[in-house]
């Protein structure tokens, strides 16, 4: 019996954090960084973003330099983005600007590590629920709980949509989260700070 | 009778590359050897192994065999052959730079550096293809739960043993993901914390089960 032939496919593939730099340095840090049960790093020059890393959604994206890249397929999709100096203007999402890549591998282990009312990011992709269970194909849950607590501005598009099916999710999976959503800006708020006043 | 996995081994060091073909059959695996790239190439059209161990240092190749290079190789194992690990061993991965190189033609490598010696290679293959998941190993090419002591021979089953040892998913086609279903089934009947997940897009990972939050 063959596994393969066959061929590329990186719908679904394990959680991603795209790193976008020229150089390969940046890259070789976090891969190093990061735990690999949790994320892959992958890398692509801003100027040659190819359709081998483009496929997937990342789950974050880490980069530097002022040269725009190829994002528009990206458009629309939730996911955090950091940048080490000065961002480029036309990404899909409002970067966090980070003074080092040391801050950035810093700020990428703790989303890995959020844990919100017992919502966690699983090893390769998923969710492990409150309950120990497994929950896949929740990538944009996972993208928000990274991002957690500042959450994902999308630039130049609603969010209402994304906030629509996160909140579906949430519900069919019964956390006690909820999505809000403002100016473009989505993020997960547990559902006691809402009883408290302090979601927007 | 289902045919043991396969490793790829791409070496000009000919001494090397029967040491390697040890290991991997001492592992339970069969060896596909290969001295140089239109070699291994040309094994590819008819293997599609589990693991390839790669010399990216081709000089002692006969030249004749150099017309197709070493990330011909990788790019057709990232392109045709996605559940297959590369392990690259090579005195040329040590800098950045060199890795980068190595990860435009295939992103997942793996990398070992000759400069600390052939044993450490063995125990790196010995480790993904030898190494525990839960209470499960692989032992001799079969999936062997250890409380038991049975064995699950299915390619699919010591595939994604492997693959959870390197920190990767696996690729299934249906008939593949039916194989992965029954693998399931029978780490249930053994009560195995291990079980299969699948997660979208036909990539699957084995998950030791965590236990509930009180």
């Amino acid at each position: 019996m063959h596994l393969a032939i066959i061929t590329q496919d990186m719908r679904g593939a394990p959680r991603t954090v795209l790193v976008l730099s020229e150089r390969p340095h940046p890259w070789a840090f976090l891969r190093d960084s990061l735990n690999p049960e949790l994320v892959s790093v992958e890398w692509a020059r801003p100027s040659k973003l190819g359709a081998h890393v483009a496929l997937a959604v990342p789950w974050s994206v880490a980069g530097t330099g002022t040269r725009p890249p190829n994002l528009a397929h990206r458009a629309g999709n939730l996911f955090s983005c950091r940048w080490v100096g000065p961002a480029p203007d036309r990404l899909p999402v409002r970067p966090l600007i980070r003074p080092s890549w040391q801050a950035i591998a810093s700020d990428l282990e703790q989303a890995l590590s959020v844990d919100l009312r017992g919502l966690c990011l699983a090893p390769g992709r998923g969710l492990r629920l409150p309950d120990g269970s497994f929950a896949s194909r929740v990538a944009e849950l996972e993208a928000l709980l990274g991002a957690h607590p500042d959450g994902v501005e999308l630039l130049g598009r609603s969010v209402r949509e994304s906030a629509r099916r996160v909140s579906a999710l949430i519900e069919r999976l019964g956390l006690p989260l909820q999505v809000s959503c403002a100016s473009g800006r989505i993020w997960l708020t547990e559902v006691e700070d809402l009883a408290n006043g302090s979601a927007a | 009778m289902v045919a043991p996995p396969e490793a790829l081994l791409l070496e000009d060091d000919l001494d090397e590359l029967q040491a390697l073909a040890r290991v991997v059959r001492d592992a339970g695996l069969e060896p596909i050897s290969a001295s140089r790239p239109r070699q291994a190439l040309s094994r590819l059209e008819n293997h599609d192994p589990l693991l390839a161990v790669i010399d990216l240092d081709m000089s002692r190749a006969p030249a004749s065999g150099r017309g197709s290079s070493v990330h011909e190789v990788l790019h057709r194992l990232h392109s045709h052959h996605l559940n297959c690990i590369p392990l690259i061993y090579s005195a040329g991965v040590e800098t950045i730079d060199a890795q980068a190189g190595v990860y435009l033609s295939h992103p997942h490598a793996l990398f070992q550096s000759k400069r600390h010696g052939f044993e450490r290679l063995l125990g790196r293959i010995q480790g993904l293809l030898g190494g525990n998941v839960g209470d499960l190993a692989i032992r001799g090419g079969v999936v062997v739960h250890l409380p038991s002591g049975r064995t699950m021979s299915h390619r699919v089953g010591v595939a994604l043993l492997t693959a959870k040892r390197a920190n990767r998913s696996v690729v299934l086609r249906a008939s593949e993901a039916r194989a992965a279903r029954r693998f399931q089934q029978w780490l249930d009947e053994l009560g195995s914390p291990v079980l299969v997940r699948a997660l979208g897009g036909r990539h699957y990972q084995v998950a030791v089960r965590e236990p509930a939050a009180s």
